[in-house]
Parts: structure tokens; sequence; C-alpha cells
């Protein structure tokens, strides 16, 4: 199957704007978990991971002006995607006209909370912003900031939206709908979603301990990231060096419950079977695990279990859990997540599971509390599940 | 390479799950309509239909109905295109949120407001482990998943699958997005559509779909250009495709209603009422555009 390789990737999270920003934190252990700042709730006493800066300052850091409709999540959105294109070399080079396919859960909702009660009265001040409401809008906004994009899709699969862009991304290449391909997604904290997740009762109100006994539930975080896909042939013409490989991918559904992963972990033992076998690797080829890792009781368990399932109990690899760093950025987890595991590899480190002491009795194996890597650091493994047990598994090779 | 369509169900403003519209079509003289729904008992418990939305209960409903017609039981991919997902639940929540406060929410509305519950509701309805995705990319949702769907294909990923397209539209929604004059005059309606494609034709395929193209702000030299390589690749002359009247005023508007283009013309193409090539082209206000090539089996 025709090589797809990554030339770039840009990133903003809790721990900063840009992938230095992010592997300083990463490395010294920093996580961006804290109390709310920016968003306004009740529920204030729930820690999260909301990006350190304010929407006027994204909108600055952006270049949006300021009479220009936006959503944080389009700004956000925004400056991970400049990073990438600056990172591949491509960011003014229209006639590259690559395709952006982008991952989001909620789109607008931030603005249609706000406004959404004033909408309904004959008013009209606000009423554009329900031009904003919907997903694909903040992919335009994205898109259209920078220009040159020939085709957008969005999808929205929840937490694993990100990844699932970056499988549509890598199969336009491999079936030569296009040379270049920049894949991901953008999410920022709303209201909506922060009391969505408080009724499932699976927030916890101390910061996260993925695969620790004690691990209560996990914290809302909010980021953006994109990788720069581009085929064989397109590396070659623009005479790049390409950073790492997509090694391959799989997608499958637990099917099982629409919040509530399966207590074996079916879905994601099928994706992860799936990933390995597209990316023609065995098991013991993978070196790091970026987990899904959320620090719900429920998925540190079925996660656990598939992990033990797919290498072996007495084999899993070094696994970690960076949303102890990031929070669960929902749909943009698989391309925040997708850059860390290739920051990981590329820099030959372990990202270290932040807040774990107790181990899961369940479980055969502990997560990555030494940054120091047994062994070099060839191929990561990310995984991304999302609500309806949308599973979907990523796998990048160093070159 | 060829995906076929081999069976195709709707639920509309026009009779749900049958071809009555294309004898006797229902027309309506009014700003905005929601679907006629189904006899939901024949597919669904009480119990279970009781929890779930409109849009939710139409997409299992048009699912079991092409699973039925094909006898294709565990398609290898569920993909669905949605432009606004569960609007109706998404409101509920969003409305006791800004109503009654953060303080007593309930679950039930948040789980059922994501838009991938369609998928996987289709999916723990008929337990597909296989290929899962939900594409909420504006007017070319749906397209978006149809482009999924024959990429799968493509690299010979799966033999089947269930594409669908979904949407549901809410008085207050409508209401706001009459004010910004989003209608243009033409009568809002919903979306349920799902198609099932194969590999293979099966006993009585409608229609073939030769390829799906998506473009974000394409020039008319871009599009002319897009059909010319994709007729001489398909060995067909670009002059040969034709589009059909569009059925659009029949169904409604609404972010999905594509889907209701693709299934008027493989109905029309396997009763032989159109000729052998079929272009669709949807122009979403002017950024997002498709081309649908369908060709007869």
């Amino acid at each position: 199957m025709e090589k797809v390789y990554v030339t770039g990737y840009g990133i903003i999270s809790a721990l900063g704007a840009g992938t230095p920003a992010t592997l300083e934190s990463l490395h010294r252990r920093k996580s961006g978990i804290g109390p709310l700042r920016w968003l306004e709730s009740m529920h204030s006493h729930l820690p999260c991971a909301e990006i350190p800066f304010s929407t006027d300052e994204l909108r600055r850091m952006a270049g949006v002006p300021e009479e220009e409709m936006t959503t944080r999540t389009s700004l956000m959105g925004i400056i991970a995607l400049g990073e990438a294109l600056e990172m591949a070399g491509i960011r003014g080079k229209n006639s590259l006209n690559p395709v952006l396919i982008s991952g989001t859960t909620v789109g607008g909702m931030e603005n249609t909370e706000k406004y959404f009660l004033k909408m309904l009265t004959p008013d009209k001040t606000y009423d554009d912003y329900i031009l904003s409401h919907d997903c694909g809008v903040c992919t335009q906004m994205i898109a259209d900031h920078y220009g040159g994009f020939s085709m957008l899709s969005t999808l929205s699969t929840a937490c694993s939206s990100a990844a699932n862009a970056l499988i549509m991304g890598s199969d336009m290449i491999r079936t030569g709908r296009t040379t270049i391909a920049v894949v991901g997604g953008s999410e920022c904290l709303s209201k909506f979603h922060l009391n969505g997740f408080n009724t499932l009762k699976i927030l916890d109100k101390d910061p996260c301990r993925p695969f620790d006994d004690t691990r209560a539930g996990l914290n809302l975080g909010e980021g953006a990231a994109y990788l720069v896909l581009e085929s064989e042939a397109s590396v070659k013409a623009r005479g790049v060096k390409p950073l790492c490989l997509v090694a391959g991918y799989g997608n499958a559904c637990d099917a099982y419950h629409q919040t509530a992963s399966s207590p074996e972990g079916d879905g994601a033992v099928l994706s992860m079977t799936k990933a390995l076998k597209e990316a023609g690797l065995t098991p013991g080829d993978i070196d790091y695990v970026n987990a899904h890792g959320t620090g719900t009781p429920n998925n540190d368990e079925s996660e656990g279990k598939a992990l033990m399932r797919v290498f072996g109990a007495d084999s899993v690899p070094p696994v970690s859990s960076t949303k102890s760093y990031t929070g669960h950025t929902t749909s943009a987890a698989g391309g925040v997540e997708s850059v860390i595991s290739i920051l990981a590899m590329l820099n030959d480190f372990l990202p270290v599971n932040l807040n774990y002491k107790n181990p899961m009795e369940m479980l055969s194996f502990r997560p990555v509390t030494d940054e120091k890597p047994p062994r070099p650091i060839r191929h990561v493994m990310t995984n991304s599940f999302g609500f309806g047990g949308n599973d979907t598994t990523c796998i990048f090779s160093k070159i | 390479m060829a995906v076929y369509i081999q069976a195709a169900a709707q639920i509309s403003v026009q009779n749900p799950l049958c071809d009555d519209w294309l004898d006797n079509p229902i027309s309506y003289d009014v700003p905005f309509q929601r679907s006629l729904e189904a006899d939901y008992k024949r597919f669904l418990d009480p119990v279970a239909s009781r929890r779930m939305g409109k849009i939710l209960k139409r997409a299992i409903a048009t699912s079991m109905t092409v699973v039925e017609d094909t006898g294709i039981k565990d398609p290898d991919a569920i993909i669905v295109g949605t432009g606004l997902g569960c609007l109706e639940t998404t409101e509920k929540f969003l409305m006791a949120m800004l109503e009654e406060g953060e303080e007593f929410l309930q679950p039930t509305n948040f789980i059922n407001s994501t838009h991938n519950t369609i998928s996987s509701h289709i999916a723990v309805h008929l337990k597909c482990t296989g290929y899962n995705s939900t594409y909420v990319h504006l007017g070319v949702s749906f397209e978006s998943a149809l482009l999924d769907a024959f990429m799968q294909f493509q690299l010979g990923r799966i033999s089947s699958a269930l594409v669908g397209g979904f949407d549901e539209m809410i008085p207050n929604y409508f209401k706001v997005l009459d004010k910004v004059g989003f209608w243009e005059g033409k009568m809002a309606g919903e979306t349920a559509v799902t198609f099932m494609l194969a590999d293979n034709p099966g006993k009585n395929p409608m229609a073939c779909i030769s390829e799906v193209i998506l473009m974000h702000n394409p020039t008319p030299e871009r599009i002319e250009n897009a059909i010319r390589e994709t007729s001489s690749r398909l060995g067909i002359s670009p002059q040969d495709w034709i589009t059909p009247p569009s059925v659009k005023p029949l169904f409604g508007e609404s972010f999905t209603n594509h889907a209701y283009e693709v299934y008027a013309a493989a109905v029309k193409m396997q009763r032989g009422m159109l000729p052998d090539n079929v272009l669709l082209i949807n122009n979403y206000r002017d950024s997002e555009t498709s081309l649908i090539f369908l060709t007869k089996c």
C-alpha cells in the first residue's frame, strides 16, 4: 500500500501553544490541569485543562481581526494548523491544494450556549452566531484563514474524531485523491460539555489518575492538533525530509453501549489488532502505547484488559496516558496524542503517567513512571476511544 | 471499480419506507414540515423506542429495511453523515442548562446528543463491530460519508457498507435559521435515508456508484476538469452524463437532503426511468461542492 508520511505537526493545549512548550512540559512532568480560568460555570470545583490563553489572546495569536465572527475552537485550530503548515513548509503554498480533515464534537456550541435564548427573541443582534453552531463551519473557518485547501471534511465520532480524521486523510492519499492531507481536530471547553460529562458522573474533582487503582474519573481539557500527511511522490517532488511514517490504523466499533466500554475491551482489541495488521507489525514491535487512558474506572480497566489481550499479559509495552497533562481534549485527543506520541518517538523518551501510585489489581502492567525507554523507540501506538464505542488506533513509525 | 447500491430506504415528508412519492407525491405549502413517521413497532420494542429521539428511530427503521431487503445482516462498515446530529436531544439538554441552571441536569439527553449517537445506535442494534464513522460537514455531510465508504471499498477493506444521511429540524432551530434567511424561501425539512452498498450486485441492484468527489470553493473550471478526468477514466464521454431534475422540492431542505437525490436517482435507474449515466451535483452555499457519478449496473 502507498506510504503515508508525516511532514509537519502543530499543537495547542493546556501545556501551551506549540511543540516546544508541549515537549518541555512533558519532560518536566508539568500538568496543565488546574482550576477553571476562562469558562464560566458553577462547577468551578472541577479541575480542567484549559489552554492558558483567553479567547481574546487566542484571537491575537491567530491573527483573526476583532470584527470577524469566530469560535474559540476555530482560533485554537488556526494556531495549531499554522504550526503544522509552517513545519511542513507548505504555508502559503496554495498551489499544493492540500485537503483538510478535522474532527470536532460540539463545534460552535460555546457561542450557541451564550446566545441561543437571545436568538429566540425578536432581537437580531446575535442571530449570526447560529451560522457558527455546526461543526463544519469551524473547519471552514480554520481552513479559510490560510486558504488554498481544495477539499474539507469534518468528523464527529466523539473522542476518536481526530483519529478518524487521520484515517480519512491517509485513505485520500492512498486512493490517489490528494498528495497532501492535513488532519486532526480542535475542541474548546464548553459549558455544554462540562455539564454533559458531569451528569455522567465521570469527572474527578481531583487531578485525574489514569491506570491508578484510586482513579475516580477524567478531567476535561481543550486542545487542537494537526498533522500534515504526505504521499511519497509529494515528499520527493518537494525535496523534504519526512519526520515519520503513518504505519497503520484501525477503526472498530465496540457495539456494546452508548457511553460504557465493553468489560473486556472488545472494540479496543479490534482497533489495535487492525492497526497492527495494516502496519505489517507484530505486537512485539510496539515500543510505546499512548493509551486513551481517561482515568475513569470503566475505561482504564477495559482498555487495560484489551492491551493485555493484544500484547499478552507478560509483554505489554510501556503504556502511559498523557491525559494527566492535557486533560481529556475529547474530539481533539486523537490529534493531540498523535503529536505527543510522535514527539516521544522522535525524542526517544516515554511521557511519564502522572499521579500514578497504586497498581490496578486486574492489570498485569504498570504505567510508565520512568522517562527513559528500555529500548530505542521505533514504533508508537496511540488509542482514541469515543462514546458509542467508536474505537480507533493509530501507529507511527520512525523512518 | 464499482460499488453497487443494493437497497435504499427513506423516511421523509413523503410516505415512509416506500416509493409512493414517485407516483403519488405529497405536496406541501408550508415553510417547515417535519417527516411523516413510519410504524416503528416493526423494528423496535416499545421500551427502546420511547428512549429514542425521532432521528434515531428513523435511522434504525431505514437501516433495518435495507438489511431486510438485502439480507446483509452484518455490514462491514456503518458510516453516517449528519449536518446537525441529534438536534432535538441537544436542544433539550441545552435548554435545561440555560433555563434551569447547571444543577439538576439529566444524563440521557447528553448521551443522545452526540453526532455519532446515530451510527453507534445502528451498530449496537445490528451488533456490528466493523468500521464505524460519522461525518458532520455542512451540506456535504452525507457525501463525506459516501466518499469514505467508497474509499474503504477501493482499498479492499470492506465488501459491504451501510451508509446513511440523517438530520432532524426542530421549531426553535428552524426559527433562528429563518431569521438569518437561511431557508431562502424553500421548505425546511428533515432527512433519513439509508443505503446498503456492496462490492457485488446482489439480487436486484439499483445503480452503481462510480466516483464521489468533494471540493471546497471550486471554480467552474475545476468542476469541469473533474468531470472530464472522471469520464475519461470511466470510459464515458463527458457529454453523456445527465443530471435529473432535483427532487429536493419534494423532500424539503436539510443539511443532508442530497441523500434524497441519490436515493431518487437510484430508484429511477432501477426502473429504467433514467439514462445509464447520472451525475449528481450538490453546491452548498457556494463553498462545498460534491459530484456523485452513478452508472447503470
